[in-house]
């Protein structure tokens, strides 16, 4: 028996039901299309490097100089200890995690930002599922973060080494394993923002740049470089208490919170792991969603705008 | 019958945008201030396409041609109206679309097969076919940046094709890599047909139209001009090409090639027939052994320039049965206006339905300045049984050899 295709042109209201069965079904047709993202995976990760001597070692030189860069800059130049009483290395660690996590997201929604229209060509030749181009990037990102994150654990046995009085974290403590819920939130946060941008970028070419603008914005109000602790002693605590439930609105606030607590630097790690993780549920979920069925109500007209 | 394509009322409507801001002015307005025009590519268009014919496309630049074929391969969408396709639908609309230049050929096969909705499985069955198709197998494993823009076309065709549709649908294929490649693609599309597969096809060349399709529609600004059996409409297209190029003072470049003309009309073919010539009346079957003429009126362009006439009869299955040229037989033509005749004293072919095509060339037989097909395919009667184009002087003999008996070694030894 064969299949039947029929497609009918349809009212926006239609088109908009289609969309949010389709933003349901998501999954669905990644594991249909698992083939198409597994190849497209690869087909990222080592694209990036292709032609290059070190190929995908980048991946691993890359955090390793960003961090030791940290540490010399930080550690020993500014002597930046954030914490009161806490060891020479843990602002490092403190940052270095920080950095991660929001490269995570950083790089996957402004590679995803244009992935569509960088794909023009493909769009307009070829019927298939547009909405799985920004995945691949995020399991490409979550590659490089896995890696950095072994660059953390990795740096802290090679300090032990040296000089154990110094050292912020130890080994992997039980919170450690929030890690998973933690970085896959942040995935699908990532992608649902991804989603949303990319369709966005279609019809308004100027999505890029603002977008650049507001991540940095964006960077700067999350707690990735600042401890709340700099915020007080520089005089905003008046600042921080009345700025502090937008502040930790912010679902870098969560996510940065529970990285660190998954790591072991804070003072009370599991709590805080725990903290992020549900801090950044709702997020990650409603981003997700929206993202996707946004992206899912524009595809259509995709091949005659790119 | 049953269809393979069903299309109803489609229609397809483009906004056009001055610039970036009047998009905004009309997102911010919800739409109460209107600053797009719109464009109705296609409009009204109802098609049924029976399983297993081919059904050509003909029409000018911007006709919708294109738009119609995006729609029906699934990129874009229709602004009103339905279609259905019953099988599943390969499109050669654009070969090695998404083709990363660093990977290698075997990468870019794996990958392209993956967003043509191949599984793992069937792409690693198919890996072999598809290379030696393309017939790259030395270079597979190089980046497809070193390959020449033939090789990508080639390695593109290979896989697209490779999907085994029960629809395909083809956007002016037939210059693909060499002459060589050219052949198998030609080979491999009349293999689809042959095999009971839909083909959507759009050519300006209307020889491939009638050679390929059954039916054909002509599409103009959007709508159908004209549909039925393929020669009629490729017909009713070229006669309405003609009309418009004598209206038009400049030639246009995309048919009829003129070369440094400067606004003046290329020379072209007039009208051109078979005929009887016991009674000079036109006809569209002959019997072989018959004398036939095949009549061409052209006009030349003002001064006149030499030129060289080439007809042709090609069988509908593409094999060209013969072709002659003033050119090449070295007979002079260059009036201002004129009737060349080629005479056939005894039609040497065996039964079949032949084109027959006129070419309109510079004196040298180089550049082509008008291709003209006869209104009507040729049929040729022939009570002979023999297989090919034409009866080769030929007689038989039949001899008995006598055979030695497999024994006759051993006894001769003993």
């Amino acid at each position: 028996m064969t299949s039947i295709q029929e497609v009918k042109a349809r009212h926006w209201t239609h088109v908009a039901g289609d969309a949010l069965a389709e933003a349901l079904a998501y999954p669905v047709k990644v594991y249909r299309h698992r083939y198409l993202v597994a190849n497209a995976f690869r087909r990222e990760l080592f694209g990036r490097f292709k032609g290059s001597l070190l190929g995908v070692g980048w991946v691993l030189i890359h955090p390793v100089f960003l961090f030791v860069t940290y540490y010399l800059v930080f550690g020993l130049l500014f002597n930046m200890r954030g914490k009161p009483g806490a060891p020479a290395s843990w602002y490092s660690f403190y940052l270095f995690s920080g950095i991660l996590i929001w490269m995570l997201f950083s790089e996957t929604t402004m590679r995803s930002c244009t992935i569509v229209v960088d794909n023009g060509n493909l769009i307009q030749k070829v019927a298939f599922p547009s909405e799985l181009l920004s995945l691949p990037l995020v399991l490409v990102n979550l590659v490089v973060f896995g890696v950095g994150l072994f660059v953390v654990y990795a740096g802290s046995a090679l300090w032990a080494l040296v000089d154990s009085s110094t050292l912020a974290i130890t080994w992997p403590g039980p919170e450690f394993l929030l890690v998973i819920p933690l970085v896959a939130e942040v995935a699908l946060f990532s992608l649902g923002v991804g989603l949303f941008l990319a369709a966005a970028h279609v019809f308004l070419r100027d999505t890029v740049q603002i977008y650049t603008v507001i991540l940095l914005f964006w960077f700067f109000v999350s707690p990735i470089f600042w401890y709340s602790d700099f915020v007080v002693r520089g005089g905003g605590a008046d600042f921080l208490a009345r700025w502090k439930g937008v502040i930790q609105a912010n679902p870098f606030y969560s996510y940065s919170l529970g990285i660190r607590g998954v790591i072991g630097i804070t003072d009370h790690p599991w709590a805080d792991a725990l903290a992020g993780v549900t801090g950044g549920l709702l997020p990650a979920l409603t981003a997700f969603f929206l993202g996707c069925f946004f992206f899912n109500l524009l595809k259509r007209r995709f091949a005659d705008e790119v | 019958m049953e269809n393979a394509v069903e299309v109803r009322g489609l229609g397809k409507r483009y906004r056009i945008y001055p610039n970036p801001y009047d998009r905004i002015a009309e997102l911010v307005t919800l739409g109460k201030v209107r600053r797009h025009k719109e464009v109705w590519a296609l409009r009204g268009i109802d098609l049924q396409v029976p399983w297993g014919s081919a059904l050509g496309l003909v029409g000018e630049n911007g006709a919708g041609k294109s738009t119609l074929l995006k729609i029906l391969s699934g990129t874009t969408f229709p602004t009103e109206g339905s279609y259905s396709i019953r099988g599943t639908v390969a499109s050669l609309l654009e070969l090695g679309a998404g083709f990363h230049a660093d990977f290698s050929g075997r990468e870019n096969i794996f990958m392209n097969a993956a967003i043509l909705g191949f599984s793992r499985k069937e792409v690693e069955k198919k890996f072999r076919e598809i290379v030696e198709f393309s017939g790259l197998e030395a270079f597979i494993d190089a980046p497809i940046r070193t390959y020449s823009s033939g090789m990508v076309m080639r390695l593109g065709f290979s896989t697209a094709v490779s999907v085994d549709p029960d629809v395909l649908i083809i956007d002016e294929i037939f210059a693909v890599g060499d002459m060589e490649f050219q052949r198998k693609c030609v080979d491999k599309i009349w293999e689809f047909k042959r095999r009971g597969k839909t083909i959507l096809f759009c050519s300006h060349s209307l020889y491939d139209v009638r050679q390929l399709c059954e039916k054909a529609i002509w599409i103009k600004d959007g709508r159908i001009e004209a549909m039925g059996d393929s020669v009629s409409v490729t017909n009713q297209y070229a006669e309405f090409q003609k009309a418009r190029l004598e209206k038009d003072t400049v030639v246009e470049a995309c048919d009829l090639r003129p070369i440094g003309l400067g606004g003046k009309k290329a020379p072209r073919v007039e009208k051109a027939w078979v005929a009887d010539p016991r009674t000079g009346e036109q006809v569209t079957t002959v019997y072989a052994e018959d004398p036939v003429d095949v009549v061409v009126e052209y006009v030349n362009q003002d001064p006149p320039v030499e030129l060289c006439v080439g007809i042709g009869f090609t069988r509908t299955d593409t094999v060209l049965a013969f072709a002659h040229t003033t050119e090449m037989d070295g007979v002079r033509v260059g009036g201002k206006a004129g009737r060349v005749t080629l005479k056939l004293p005894r039609l040497n072919l065996l039964e079949g339905d032949f084109v027959v095509f006129v070419y309109l060339m510079d004196g040298k037989g180089i550049h082509r300045y008008h291709q003209y097909l006869t209104e009507n395919n040729l049929t040729v009667r022939n009570r002979r049984r023999a297989a090919g184009l034409y009866p080769q002087e030929h007689t038989w003999r039949v001899e008995d050899i006598p055979v030695a008996s497999p024994y006759q070694g051993l006894e001769g030894g003993s």
